[in-house]
């Protein structure tokens, strides 16, 4: 043991795994393991922000759409490692988002590129497996892999350097709008404007442009968009500043009702309301953070949270400007999700590292982790159809190494560490039966022998 | 009956290694909370403790890096088994055993083994009743090493009876010189744990012809010990040895063509101690009463998994040795089955089988007396089959045809013990064979049960419920890794009995949901006060709410 190689040591520093310190507790929080998953092969880096979970082809059935920088584009649908439909040569895709962008009751897939081009695809659903067969069958040449590219049905140049998107109806007008963030801290609102009968725009399936709507200049990077409803539960659109602080963006035409319209006014009127959180308390004034709103609170409940996570570990979840809880963890948090994972009608919080630490918390502040043990580019968490199983809830991982995982089996019945007794106790008849049973409800160790013969001891009497 | 239920068991918890462990890796502890934490160890030296800790009405996982000491720096050495046992009163204090192998970097320097006990010092002052001899961390302080000359397998405990009528726990620890070497401690001596001979007191373990992979010792009476021994060739052995007057009473063996990865002695039904706060309650003594059919479910029997063949279940063994046997379907289609258990997951008293394999699955079978099948309307050579006679058929579930099948064919004699067997056996199997084939060939129309009366013009068949004892898969896991280790142990401190997983990145702390648990809990005591002497209105009211 004296004469310890240093071969030995050098090994033992690049082992993969860190050795754990010096007797110490290592971690309190409950973990798991998530094992059936779907692995898909896509070349190319993935930014967060264009890889999506959604019905991309209207038939019901949720897909994943991915793009990389190199421009190509994927949709992945069930358990089939070939992409449904793709596109390439697109520019360096950004962000990648599905939603009604035309109004006109059916989803569309928006690219947009960091070149500034954004391109909408009318996805139709695919065939079912036997006709496609038999198309290729008998188009010869012109089937299989011909039939999978796709070509966007309406492109349209905007400003370039977008890093974050969100297609929803932002004002409450009943009309869906586009809002696009920039990294040159400005954001934008779009609305589809169909073309009228005088206009020439033939050709096209849907003739008409986006029309900027609205702009707000901010002060800091913004990390993400997202939306809200406020205290009158108008929806509200919120976009995250460095150092875990937001900032509410007032629409033009919510803002119409109170300021008239002329436009020297309206550039004086306050366009942004900053929410300094427990700005003062953040050590790095600027780091990097992320938002998610519209966190359910559970069914029937109206009034919605939303959570902020900054890049060095911490996550807030904040009402009304309140922080209810923050969580302190020793990974870097860069993306920010919700997701109903107890099926329990509440969404949980889920946030992922970097280095795949995903954390799933509750509301009050209980958490689960799971590691997925390589680094990752790209994480989103929403709803996925697996062939057998409908849409449910899946977390995607896309990693540097051109692989997506799809892990499509997270249910869990709670998340925290439950344990029979407590559960026992919020029975309502619990009690009268154990006294019946001449058991003393006020010892747990008689109860928990009680329960243990009866789970494994007793019979049904003959 | 109540309806059968499947429990889905989730991860309650998942505890990451540092790198990979083995077969021989995981250890069950008493906490001093009176439930159990497992003692994990993992190939670069580390170890680690995982149990739960109650916080208010909360539990959480609690786990923690043990540093035993002189066990050498990651990358040197490699942790083979470990093992530990708790002195028996009026002593007291942890005993852990450790074995590793030095990781031969330079061909010049010697491979080395070594064993490291590990067990508490403390200064008279400090000998109160803090429980602090059962402490990990401080047994991990002091430590006894003995090098080996052997390469070390499993390390195992169990009680051995000395002289005076005592009973003493030792260390048992099988090497690849072909012998299994027994360590005690000796109080007196300043040698602390010493070998002693093994013919003192395992005569069973005397002419060992290879390597012993897994070990597995029962008492089912009083001075009497069942042990099963697991060789790398394939062998398994069986002996019923006599401990007051150390001598062997029987002894069986089989052979399998791969090696034996897990033993385990289990009986058909949970035995469980009446809560003293039930003890009084007449009906419940009542339903303890020893029936036949209780008898027959407290016979020991004999799980085992072998790398390439399926699971087999060696039934009393006490009367049939390794005679009788069930083997549990498709086991060996995942890869190699590494490890098993017998543990009840779905509440119903009665142990399931679990078989962990190198494919990353987890397999649970359950026992089932009795078949229904379509067989033909009483031809005289079934009329064996009516009889209930469930515990000397011979046969056998869906895939122990093909089992005797080879068993013939092979030429091979896998189990020596059965010789006068064997060919009764093939006879049984061919009959077996031609009804499963008129039940494939029947398919699903085995289902409606007036199938048979269209079939006028062959022999009339009837449904009928046979007594043919077999297993049937009943809920299978995946996991992310291969399974090492399956153990089952109360560690929340709430009458549930958790499943613990050891696989090679870590271990699962599994748990069915809560809540339907609590259901079966609720259902269970209303039919329970149902049942009770003063049952009556309160009853009915109880069932209104």
């Amino acid at each position: 043991m004296v004469e310890r190689s240093s071969i030995a040591s050098s090994i033992s520093q690049h082992k993969q795994f860190p050795s754990p310190a010096a007797p110490a507790v290592r971690m309190m929080w409950r973990n798991v393991s998530f094992v059936d998953k779907i692995e898909l092969h896509f070349t190319g880096n993935v930014v967060t922000q264009s890889m999506v979970l959604g019905d991309v082809d209207n038939d019901g059935e949720n897909e994943l759409v991915v793009g990389n920088i190199d421009g190509d584009l994927a949709i992945f649908k069930g358990d089939s490692s070939l992409p449904m439909k793709r596109a390439s040569n697109l520019g360096m895709i950004t962000c990648v988002r599905i939603g009604d962008i035309f109004n006109v009751g059916k989803n569309f897939l928006v690219c947009l590129t960091a070149e500034g081009c954004c391109n909408i695809f009318d996805i139709k659903p695919m065939l079912t497996e036997e006709s496609s067969r038999g198309d290729d069958e008998s188009h010869g040449n012109s089937g299989g892999c011909e039939s999978r590219v796709v070509y966007p049905a309406y492109t349209q140049n905007l400003p370039a350097n977008c890093r974050a998107m969100l297609i929803r109806d932002t004002d409450g007008d009943g009309l869906v709008e586009m809002a696009v963030t920039y990294s040159d801290r400005v954001v934008r609102r779009f609305r589809w404007e169909p073309a009228g009968e005088h206009e020439a725009y033939s050709g096209l399936p849907y003739p008409g442009r986006l029309h900027q709507v609205d702009r707000w200049q901010l002060a800091g990077q913004i990390g993400a968009v997202t939306m809200d409803s406020n205290a009158e539960g108008k929806p509200e659109l919120l976009v995250s500043q460095p150092g875990r602080t937001y900032v509410t963006l007032l629409q033009r035409s919510t803002r119409q009702d109170t300021t008239p319209s002329s436009e020297s006014e309206e550039t004086k009127s306050p366009s942004l309301v900053f929410h300094p959180l427990g700005h003062s308390r953040v050590r790095n004034k600027d780091v990097t953070t992320v938002i998610i709103g519209g966190i359910q609170r559970g069914r029937g409940c109206s009034s919605t949270y939303h959570a902020l996570a900054s890049l060095d570990g911490t996550l807030v979840l904040v009402e009304k400007d309140k922080i209810l809880w923050s969580l302190q963890v020793d990974h870097r948090l860069f993306v920010l999700d919700k997701l109903d994972v107890t099926g329990n009608g509440q969404e949980e919080v889920v946030c992922c590292s970097w280095d795949g630490q995903t954390y799933i918390v509750n509301h009050s502040r209980e958490v689960v982790r799971y590691h997925f043990k390589e680094n990752v580019a790209a994480f989103a968490a929403g709803y996925y159809c697996v062939p057998g199983k409908g849409n449910v809830p899946c977390f995607v991982y896309a990693t540097f190494k051109n692989q997506l995982y799809i892990y499509h089996n997270i249910n869990l019945p709670c998340v925290e560490s439950a344990s029979l007794l407590p559960v026992m106790e919020k029975r309502p008849s619990t009690h009268q039966l154990l006294e019946k049973l001449g058991v003393d409800a006020t010892k747990p160790d008689m109860v928990q022998s009680f329960y243990h013969w009866t789970l494994y001891g007793w019979k049904p009497s003959k | 009956m109540e309806s059968q239920k499947v429990f889905e068991w989730t991860d309650a918890h998942f505890c990451s290694l540092s790198s990979q462990t083995n077969i021989y890796g995981m250890q069950k502890l008493r906490t001093e909370k009176n439930t159990k934490k497992f003692l994990v160890s993992s190939l670069d030296s580390s170890f680690l403790s995982v149990e739960y800790q109650k916080i208010g009405d909360r539990v959480t996982p609690l786990t923690k890096g043990i540093q035993f000491a002189h066990i050498p720096v990651p990358g040197d050495a490699e942790i083979v088994s470990i093992s530990a046992f708790e002195r028996l009163p009026p002593r007291k204090g942890l005993v852990v055993g450790i074995t590793y192998v030095m990781l031969q970097e330079q061909e010049a320097k010697p491979k080395t083994q070594v064993l490291n006990i590990y067990s508490a010092v403390l200064t008279e002052e400090e000998d109160d009743d803090s429980g602090k001899e059962n402490k990990l961390e401080i047994v991990a302080d002091s430590c006894q090493s003995n090098s080996l000359t052997f390469i070390p397998f499993i390390l195992t405990n169990t009680e051995v009876t000395l002289e005076d009528g005592r009973s003493e726990p030792v260390f048992l620890l099988s090497g690849s010189d072909f012998k299994i070497h027994v360590y005690q401690e000796q109080p007196l001596s300043p040698l602390g744990v010493m070998e002693v001979p093994s013919e003192n007191f395992f005569p069973e373990f005397q002419d060992l012809a290879c390597n012993v992979l897994q070990l597995e010792i029962t008492k089912p009476v009083p001075h009497q010990r069942l042990t099963a021994l697991g060789f790398e060739d394939g062998t398994i052995r069986l002996h019923l040895v006599d401990t007051r007057k150390n001598e062997m009473l029987k002894d069986w063996s089989a052979m399998m063509d791969s090696p034996v990865t897990s033993l385990h002695f289990f009986t058909q039904q949970k035995i469980v101690p009446i809560p003293p706060c039930l003890e009084n309650a007449s009906d419940d003594a009542s339903q303890n009463s020893n029936t036949e059919e209780d008898a027959a479910s407290l016979k020991i029997n004999l799980l085992m998994t072998t790398a390439l063949e399926p699971a087999v279940v060696y039934r009393d063994v006490m009367t049939h040795g390794l005679s009788e046997f069930l083997s549990l379907p498709n086991s060996e289609k995942y890869d190699s089955a590494l490890c098993s258990l017998a543990a009840d997951i779905d509440f119903d008293g009665q142990h399931e089988l679990l078989v962990g394999t190198y494919g990353q699955e987890l397999l649970t079978y359950k026992f089932y007396p009795t078949a229904e099948k379509w067989v033909p309307v009483s031809p005289p050579e079934l009329a064996p089959h009516n009889t209930l006679q469930p515990m000397d058929e011979p046969t056998n579930g869906n895939d122990s045809p093909q089992f005797a099948e080879q068993c013939d064919e092979s030429g091979k004699q896998r189990h020596k013990s059965d010789e006068g067997e064997g060919a009764k056996k093939g006879l049984e199997h061919r009959k077996v064979k031609s009804q499963e084939d008129l039940m494939s060939w029947m398919g699903d129309r085995n289902l409606h049960p007036d199938y048979s009366s269209d079939r006028t013009d062959q022999d009339p068949l009837e449904l009928r419920t046979v007594p043919e004892p077999h297993y049937k898969l009943l809920w299978q896991h995946s996991f992310p890794c291969p399974l090492m280790g399956l153990d089952s142990a109360e560690m929340m401190g709430d009458g549930i009995e958790n499943l613990v997983v050891l696989t090679t990145h870590g271990l699962h702390v599994m748990q069915p949901d809560m809540n339907e648990v609590a259901q079966l809990i609720e259902n269970r005591m209303l039919q329970m006060v149902a049942s009770g002497p003063d049952a009556g209105d309160e009853f009915h009211k109880l069932q209104v709410e």
